[in-house]
């Protein structure tokens, strides 16, 4: 994490450290210079752009010049569409501007360590949802959930894309591919994957359920009870 | 700025000036040139007659005695010199051949010209020579004697004078001339400058007005007997000071107004978090920390707004507009409010009636618009909101089936920290002002519709013609 107030470092330096990542800091930009010299051994870093001794963007661009494709998060209060756009063309993965949520932080951080294959999660989950991303076997509150090979398919899709919807359209895109159906299929398959979850319903422990949920014009959605983090 | 504005008077008087003055010389130059050149040519002419009546005389003393001329020189030299004491004199007398009979025999001759270059008689010739390395006029007479036979008939007087008298003169009258134009000029001058000084003076005393006038002060100036043709322009100044001590007046309520919200939640923030530490019991901990959270999160967006009212306000020197598909933006805008919404059990949707609407503007500052009547709503309904955005054919809106405006709100909702909100219910006043904002600067209408079914709900639409 290179960042120069330590207000800042300290607190999100020991939530992150509960959520059991280990964190080094760098207080200015030359010090994050250093740190990330060739064989650093960091899975992402977590950078801010205004920064004492070297701004950030320059860190960024040593970095990438020297072909170092760590993942990079900048955290910023420079929020300007312009400025993020520059941060993104230099080589950065992810834009948060402050002030943020410690929640969406780290679900981006988590995004972008799965994406980068720094995390090989086994898993793709969502509350008591599971799915085994090798088999494509699928759990609900610990018990094994049958599903056709379209309904895992479309199971996948939404699991991979945590907090966003997916379109009717592209779920038609990602199952039934060049088939010649029309999108009430998909309707018919989402249907079908709620009954499934409500049959499954009868846990005794008293888990949060997760849903499908339509959002108008929008697509589908895992999500789970309000107040519920995903 | 003084300086400026100091240069720019100087600058208009040395205008006015050079447009008065160069003229003024150039006119007085040819004047002076052209009486000049006549009084030369009076000077030549008189003394040229001179010259003429001095052989006339000569002539005149001439006899034809004994076949041989006859010259009364000492009555001719009293003659030729009692008129001529600035320059010498000199004469010579020959025949018509050429043949020299009397005088300076070195003299030389005025070449015969068909057309004489002066009016007088045929028998007189003037030229320009030289004698002795000395410029000369000459005067050729020819003149016929009467008692001589008829082969010696015609004889030829020449005169000729040395320059001094003639160049003195024309010197006299070279000075003359131009001491009185350069006197005339000078007079000329100093009147102008005199005059557009005073001219000028009422404007370098409403500069002076306009210096001094305070930082906060934006009364209107009244300069004393200023021209005509310059009270349209302090009326212009005038009207202009008084709309911007009207916009500054804005800019400090808003700043004062500001100030208050943004200390508001750090006040409750502050007693909240001490009371917490405070407190021993882990579950009133609990409520106070979920409390404070609330304030923060509150002060945040507060925060985020007024930034995003300068941002807007700046909007125009920063960003230029290109052709934006709204459709694309409500679906990037809901998508970014999907989360938050379903949170707090709100029900958001997009609801698009057109494949593309395409409108001329700044993207960054169409999806702030969109967001913020997005997150008005979300914040303004309770749980359960049904809130849906909507594109057309040149218009977005943003509908929801909260409890609505009271109409004697509606006129208001657009304006800075005013709250048609129940107290109780945080909101920083500037979201729909922010909104309202980035309209009037895309040439958009705004419109409010409320309620809109069944006594509920809010619809905020922004509309292009």
């Amino acid at each position: 994490m290179v960042e120069d107030t330590p207000d800042i470092s300290l607190w999100l330096g020991t939530a992150l450290r509960q959520g059991g990542m280990a964190v080094s800091f760098a207080t200015d930009g030359l010090q994050a210079d250093q740190c990330l010299q060739p064989g650093h051994g960091f899975d992402a870093v977590l950078l801010d752009l205004q920064l004492p001794g070297r701004d950030g963007l320059s860190v960024l661009q040593a970095l990438r010049e020297r072909g170092d494709a760590v993942p990079v998060l900048i955290l910023t209060a420079r929020a300007s569409v312009p400025d993020r756009v520059l941060g993104l063309n230099m080589g950065a993965d992810d834009y948060l501007p402050k002030p943020f949520d410690l929640s969406e932080l780290e679900a981006r951080l988590q995004v972008l360590l799965r994406r980068h294959g720094r995390v090989k999660p086994a898993v793709l989950r969502c509350g008591p949802l599971e799915m085994q991303v090798d088999s494509g076997a699928v759990q609900l509150h610990g018990q094994p959930l049958a599903l056709t090979k379209r309904e895992a398919a479309a199971l996948r899709v939404l699991l991979e894309s945590p907090q966003r919807t997916v379109s009717k359209e592209q779920l038609h895109a990602e199952v039934f591919a060049d088939e010649a159906t029309g999108l009430e299929a998909v309707e018919v398959l989402i249907y079908r994957l709620r009954k499934k979850f409500e049959s499954a319903l009868a846990s005794p422990a008293e888990q949060p359920e997760v849903t499908i949920t339509t959002f108008r014009g929008m697509g589908y959605m895992l999500t789970l009870p309000a107040g519920q983090a995903v | 700025m003084p300086a400026n504005r100091s240069k720019a008077v100087a600058s208009l008087r040395r205008r006015l000036l050079s447009w008065i003055l160069w003229p003024l010389m150039g006119l007085i130059g040819v004047n002076a040139w052209v009486g000049y050149g006549n009084a030369v040519q009076a000077a030549n002419e008189a003394y040229d007659r001179s010259l003429y009546l001095a052989a006339r005389t000569l002539a005149e003393e001439l006899e034809w005695r004994d076949g041989r001329l006859q010259l009364d020189v000492l009555k001719a030299a009293g003659y030729l010199f009692e008129n001529h004491t600035g320059s010498r004199l000199f004469y010579k007398v020959t025949s018509v051949g050429g043949a020299w009979l009397a005088g300076d025999a070195a003299l030389p001759s005025a070449p015969v010209r068909d057309k004489s270059a002066v009016k007088y008689f045929a028998l007189v010739q003037f030229d320009d020579g030289v004698y002795l390395n000395q410029p000369v006029r000459l005067a050729e007479l020819t003149h016929v004697m009467e008692e001589a036979g008829p082969a010696e008939a015609l004889i030829k007087i020449t005169v000729a004078e040395t320059m001094e008298a003639r160049q003195q003169l024309i010197q006299h009258i070279l000075w003359d001339t131009l001491g009185s134009q350069g006197l005339l000029l000078l007079a000329a001058a100093l009147l102008v400058v005199w005059g557009v000084q005073r001219g000028i003076r009422p404007l370098e005393a409403f500069r002076q007005q306009l210096a001094h006038k305070a930082d906060d002060d934006f009364s209107p100036i009244q300069p004393p007997d200023l021209p005509r043709e310059l009270r349209p322009l302090i009326e212009t100044l005038n009207s202009y000071l008084e709309r911007l001590g009207r916009l500054i007046d804005i800019r400090k309520r808003f700043l004062d107004n500001a100030a208050h919200q943004l200390r508001t939640p750090l006040t409750a923030l502050k007693t909240q978090l001490a009371l917490a530490q405070r407190n021993a019991e882990p579950e009133q901990a609990q409520a106070l920390m979920s409390a404070a959270r609330q304030t923060t999160d509150d002060a945040v967006r507060l925060t985020e707004q007024l930034l995003a009212m300068t941002r807007v306000e700046h909007a125009r020197e920063m960003h230029s507009p290109q052709t934006v598909d709204v459709v694309a933006l409500a679906k990037r805008v809901t998508q970014e409010h999907l989360m938050r919404a379903h949170q707090l059990g709100d029900d958001l949707g997009l609801e698009l009636q057109v494949a593309q609407c395409e409108v001329h503007g700044v993207d960054l500052l169409l999806h702030e618009a969109l967001s913020n009547l997005i997150d008005n709503a979300i914040h303004h309904g309770p749980a359960g909101t049904q809130i849906t955005v909507r594109v057309g054919a040149h218009w977005f809106e943003v509908e929801d089936d909260g409890p609505g405006i009271a109409p004697e709100h509606q006129a208001h909702v657009f304006e800075r920290f005013y709250r048609a909100a129940p107290s109780g219910l945080s909101g920083s006043g500037l979201g729909l002002a922010i909104v309202k904002e980035i309209a009037s600067q895309h040439g958009a209408q705004v419109s409010v519709r409320s309620p809109v079914h069944g006594g509920r709900g809010t619809a905020i639409r922004l509309s292009w013609a």
